[in-house]
Parts: structure tokens; C-alpha cells; sequence
């Protein structure tokens, strides 16, 4: 064992330490020494302070440039943006006759060779003998003389046209995913699934009709509050045809008349609709509701139209609580669920989007659902965690 | 005499002038501490003390002294800080405290017995070379408070920490320092050269 005394004792002793002294020439050395360093230090103590102070100053600018050009970036890259929409909503790729592009800002005629950009809004009219052509994202859109069509909305699920009056014909690339492309009339919505058609909208009796004839692949119709798909070969008109004597014992609302595609093909859709027609007379109840759904959706969807995207949401929950089995409760729910999205009331449309999901889960809407669905549940942990 | 105030602002206005007055003023307690840290002077003594005035001289011109301390207790706390860093590095480089205590002559009082005195030196040693292994805020905080007698509202100054934390730093160095004189000690002495 090696016995050590108490520590506090050992630090003591240190303290009291005796320090011998030196020899005095080499205290005078040392002093001579560290004077001459310690005078060119101190000599030296403005000049390292203005190096300090130029040194802050340039790291202050540095950092001042550096932040002007992130702010000057991110402004770029927020202006950048409407750019990079418009890029992808409509560029017009040729002109034939007069052209007119009707902005916010005022009118302006469209000549042969100019390759305006279209932005959502933007209306454009041919004249009688004008024809115009343009390109958005996902479809070529040709625009017929005498034709006044508007580029609604484009986002990244949707291109939304509305034509006005006129016709147009547009081919639209067949895509497993992607934007999908919609016309809207006054009276009626085309929703494209990777086709190429024509819509026209002219005035019988004074109120427009939509005559929709398809060339290749698929569209669905919305009209009235039900759904009909026109396929290749086959022609849609929104005209109420006059109702067959033979058929008159059923009520007009429960079918929708103007539905029915009228080429060869169209008989084999009688054929299969027939049965259900007798059941729907059958059940009076049934065919009054009907009337109802299809009212209540078109409510819905003038409302929707009309940008009044609290009442749509409203008006498509009344009519889901009161017939959640209708044929047009999945519309009702996609178009709620968008509603919603609009709203920017996240945690409805996933709630919305989950209904949808659960209820159609082959439905076409469900890419669009499922990430409805994502991303409310993503906002709501990022919020939850906050 | 100029006072610390006018001695400090000559500095910062790079009057060098004054670095006679200001070498006069502190090489008394910048000797003495070094001399505890290294228990005796070294011979790079000169060196060690020209490197503490630089110190000294920076932090007067960078603004780094408060100025809520006297000037001495500033020059103390810089010139135990430098010491024990070059402690530091020596026992790094192994060349230091590891080998055997030297006796430096001067020190040894004339009526004290020589073989006492250094058994005293060799007790002292071991306490610098625990303190130097130690965690260097802790050490340097026994080192300024038990050593050198700084108080502790003085040591939080010039480490710039709070009275508590300096209170922390002291407690748990000391109890540090203690548990390693314990545990040496406990320990058998070492043979020299493998021979009884």
C-alpha cells in the first residue's frame, strides 16, 4: 500500500508552495524578451481588429448575397411555376381565318404563326371560316369555325374545357395514369378515358344541346345526373328523343333518354336496358326517387359549375344521405371529395376519399382517391406531430 | 500606475507602449501560477510565460475579457489554462509526470530534510498528474479555486459559466481527484526497474 494524505491537504501544500526566486539576469532576459513580443502583438491589435472587421463585413454581405439569391431563387421558382402550368395547359399550334383570345386583360385577335400560350381562364372563338388548333398536356384540341371554347382549369389530375357553343374534336393520348381530360357543355360533361371525339354544342329550341360522337375508344357522358359511355362508332346527343308508344307506360326520368347511342350498336344497349326498364316500372317508389337523385346531382353540379364548391360538397352529402345506394353515388363522392380538396378541407376529402375507396374500389376515380386518402392522413400526422 | 482600465484600453488602441507596464503588472502571478501547474519552472518556462501574455493580449483585443474580474485574476486564470495544456500535450507525448519526480534544488528549503522533501514532491506530482488527467473544466476549476484561491462567483466569471455550474464543476473535480488518489493509493508501488 502506498498511504497518500488527505487531498485536501496535497492541494493546500501546492497553494502554499514556496517559488523560489530567479537570477535576476534571467528575469531582466526574459523580460526583454516578451516586452519586444508582447509591444509587436499589441502593435498589431487595430490591424487584426480591422481584418475582423472586414472579415465580418464580407461574411455579412456573403450571407446577405446568399439569402438575396434564395429569396431571388425562390421567387423565380414561384414564378417559375404559372410558367411551368402554362407550359402545361394549351399552347395554340395553328390558325386558319380570324382567332380571338379573350383574357382577363382584354381581347386580342390570334394571326397565322403566333403560338400564344393558353392559360386556365382564357377563352378563344373562331369565326366562321376561322379554325384553330391547340395542344395542351395529354390532348390535341381542334377547334372548328364558328366555336367558342374557355380552358377551365388545368391541374395536375385534371384539363377541364368548356365549350360554349360550337365544336371541337380532340384526341386524347391513352394513359394508365395521368390528368384526365373533361369537357363541359351547359347541359352535359364528357369525361375522356384515352379517345379521340367530337363535341358540339348547338341551340335547339333555344336551349343548347350537346351532340358527343366518339371515333376511337371511350367517354362517359354526364348528364341529367346519370352516366352513360359512348364508345367507338357511337353517338351521344343530350336532345330528349320522343319516348316510344310502345314504352310509354314507363316513366320519361327513369330513363335517360338522351343517352342512348344511336348507331348499330346502340340496339344491343336497348336490348340490355329493357329488362331493367319493366323492373323500374315495377316499382313506382323506385322510379320516383330517380327523378329525384337526378335532380339532386344537377343541383349539385350547378352548383359546382358556378365555383360555389361549399354548397356542391353540400348539395352531394344531401344527396348521398338520402339515396347512398344511387347509381350516382360514386360520382356524388368523387365530386365531393374534389369539392372538398378545393375547399382546402383536407381531412373531409380523405374522409371522403376513404368512403369512395371503400365503397368502389375498382372506381375510376380511385387513383385519384387514394391520394386524396395519403395525403390527408400525411397533413394530419405532419399537424399531429406539430 | 495606469490602472487595469487604461492598461486594457491602451492595448485595444495598440499602444505598445505599455507592454512593459503591462508585463510588470502580471508576470508576478503569471510566474507563480505557472510554477503551481508545473510544480516547478521548466525550461521552457520563458516560452510558457511569453505564450500567456499572447493569450492575453488576444483576449484583451478581441474583447473576450469581461472586464468583471481584475486583471491578475484574468492573467491567473489564462496562464493555468495554457499551463495545464501544455501538461496536456506533454503527457501525450509521454515525455512528462510519468517519469520519475526530479528534484529542483532551489526549491529545497535549507533545514528541511531531503529525502522528506522529496517524498512531498513525488506526493504533489501524482496530484498535477491526476489533475491533468481529469476532465480539463473540472481540473482547471479545483486547480483556480484550491489552489490558487479565486472564489467561485470569480472562477464562473472567468469561465463563463453560472455560479452553479463553477459549484458543480469544483464538487465533482474534487470528488474525481480524490477517487483517483484513492484508487493509486490502493495500488501496490511500482518497482523501479523490475527489481526489489
Amino acid at each position: 500500500m502506498n498511504p497518500l494524505k488527505d487531498p485536501e491537504l496535497l492541494l493546500r501544500e501546492i497553494a502554499e508552495e514556496r517559488v523560489p526566486p530567479e537570477p535576476a539576469e534571467r528575469v531582466e532576459a526574459r523580460r526583454q524578451r516578451v516586452v519586444e513580443a508582447l509591444g509587436r502583438s499589441i502593435r498589431q491589435v487595430p490591424l487584426q481588429r480591422e481584418r475582423r472587421v472586414y472579415r465580418f463585413r464580407l461574411l455579412a454581405v456573403a450571407a446577405v448575397l446568399c439569402t438575396l439569391g434564395l429569396v431571388g431563387g425562390l421567387a423565380l421558382h414561384e414564378g417559375g411555376a404559372p410558367t411551368a402550368r402554362s407550359e402545361g395547359s394549351a399552347s395554340v399550334r395553328a390558325v386558319e381565318g380570324t382567332l380571338v383570345l379573350e383574357r382577363a386583360d382584354g381581347a386580342r385577335v390570334v394571326t397565322k404563326g403566333e403560338h400564344p400560350e393558353l392559360l386556365p381562364g382564357d377563352e378563344v372563338s373562331t369565326s366562321g371560316d376561322g379554325r384553330a388548333e391547340f395542344r395542351t398536356e395529354r390532348s390535341l384540341v381542334q377547334v372548328a369555325p364558328a366555336t367558342r371554347v374557355r380552358v377551365v382549369s388545368v391541374s395536375p389530375d385534371e384539363e377541364r374545357l368548356r365549350l360554349n357553343f360550337g365544336r371541337v374534336g380532340l384526341e386524347v393520348e391513352r394513359r394508365e395514369q395521368g390528368r384526365r381530360v373533361v369537357v363541359e357543355t351547359a347541359d352535359a360533361e364528357i369525361v375522356v378515358h384515352g379517345t379521340a371525339f367530337t363535341v358540339t354544342v348547338d341551340s335547339q329550341s333555344g336551349a343548347p344541346t350537346t351532340h358527343v360522337r366518339v371515333r376511337e375508344g371511350v367517354v362517359s357522358v354526364l348528364h341529367a345526373g346519370n352516366q352513360a359511355f359512348v364508345r367507338a362508332g357511337e353517338e351521344w346527343s343530350s336532345v330528349v328523343k320522343p319516348v316510344p308508344a310502345a314504352r310509354s307506360e314507363a316513366p320519361a326520368e327513369v330513363e335517360p333518354v338522351a343517352q342512348e347511342p344511336s348507331s348499330a350498336a346502340s340496339s344491343r344497349k336497348k336490348a340490355r336496358m329493357a329488362p331493367r326498364r319493366a323492373a323500374t316500372a315495377d316499382n313506382p317508389h323506385a322510379a320516383g326517387s330517380l327523378a329525384e337523385e337526378n335532380r339532386m346531382f344537377l343541383a349539385a353540379v350547378e352548383a359546382r359549375n358556378r365555383g360555389q364548391d361549399r354548397a356542391a360538397a353540400e348539395l352531394f352529402g344531401a344527396l348521398l344521405a338520402k339515396f347512398p345506394a344511387s347509381k350516382l353515388a360514386e360520382e356524388a363522392r368523387v365530386e365531393r371529395m374534389r369539392a372538398f380538396t378545393r375547399l382546402g378541407d383536407d381531412a373531409r376529402a380523405a374522409a371522403e376519399a376513404r368512403r369512395y375507396l371503400a365503397r368502389h374500389s375498382n372506381g375510376f376515380a380511385r387513383e385519384e382517391a387514394r391520394m386524396t386518402a395519403l395525403g390527408g392522413a400525411a397533413r394530419s400526422n405532419a399537424a399531429t406531430s406539430k | 500606475m495606469p490602472t487595469d482600465e487604461e492598461l486594457i484600453e491602451a492595448v485595444q488602441r495598440g499602444d505598445h507602449r505599455i507592454a512593459g507596464l503591462l508585463y510588470d503588472r502580471l508576470i508576478g502571478v503569471v510566474d507563480h501560477t505557472l510554477f503551481r501547474v508545473f510544480g516547478r519552472r521548466e525550461v521552457d518556462h520563458d516560452d510558457l510565460v511569453q505564450s500567456v501574455f499572447e493569450q492575453i493580449i488576444v483576449t484583451l483585443s478581441r474583447r473576450s475579457y469581461a472586464r468583471a474580474c481584475s486583471l491578475k485574476t484574468w492573467a491567473a486564470s489564462i496562464a493555468s489554462h495554457v499551463g495545464f495544456n501544455s501538461l496536456r500535450s506533454r503527457k501525450r507525448e509521454r515525455r512528462v509526470l510519468d517519469r520519475d519526480a526530479t528534484i529542483d534544488n532551489a526549491v529545497v528549503p535549507a533545514r528541511v530534510d531531503t529525502e522528506g522533501l522529496a517524498s512531498a514532491r513525488v506526493e504533489l506530482d501524482r496530484v498535477r498528474k491526476h489533475l491533468v488527467g481529469m476532465r480539463p473544466e473540472q481540473a482547471q476549476t479545483v486547480f483556480l479555486h484550491d489552489v490558487l484561491g479565486h472564489e467561485l462567483a470569480e472562477i464562473a466569471l472567468m469561465m463563463r459559466v453560472s455560479v452553479a455550474a463553477a459549484q458543480s464543476r469544483l464538487v465533482r473535480g474534487r470528488r474525481e481527484l480524490y477517487r483517483r488518489l484513492d484508487v493509486e493509493s490502493a495500488r501496490p508501488p511500482r518497482r523501479k526497474g523490475g527489481t526489489s
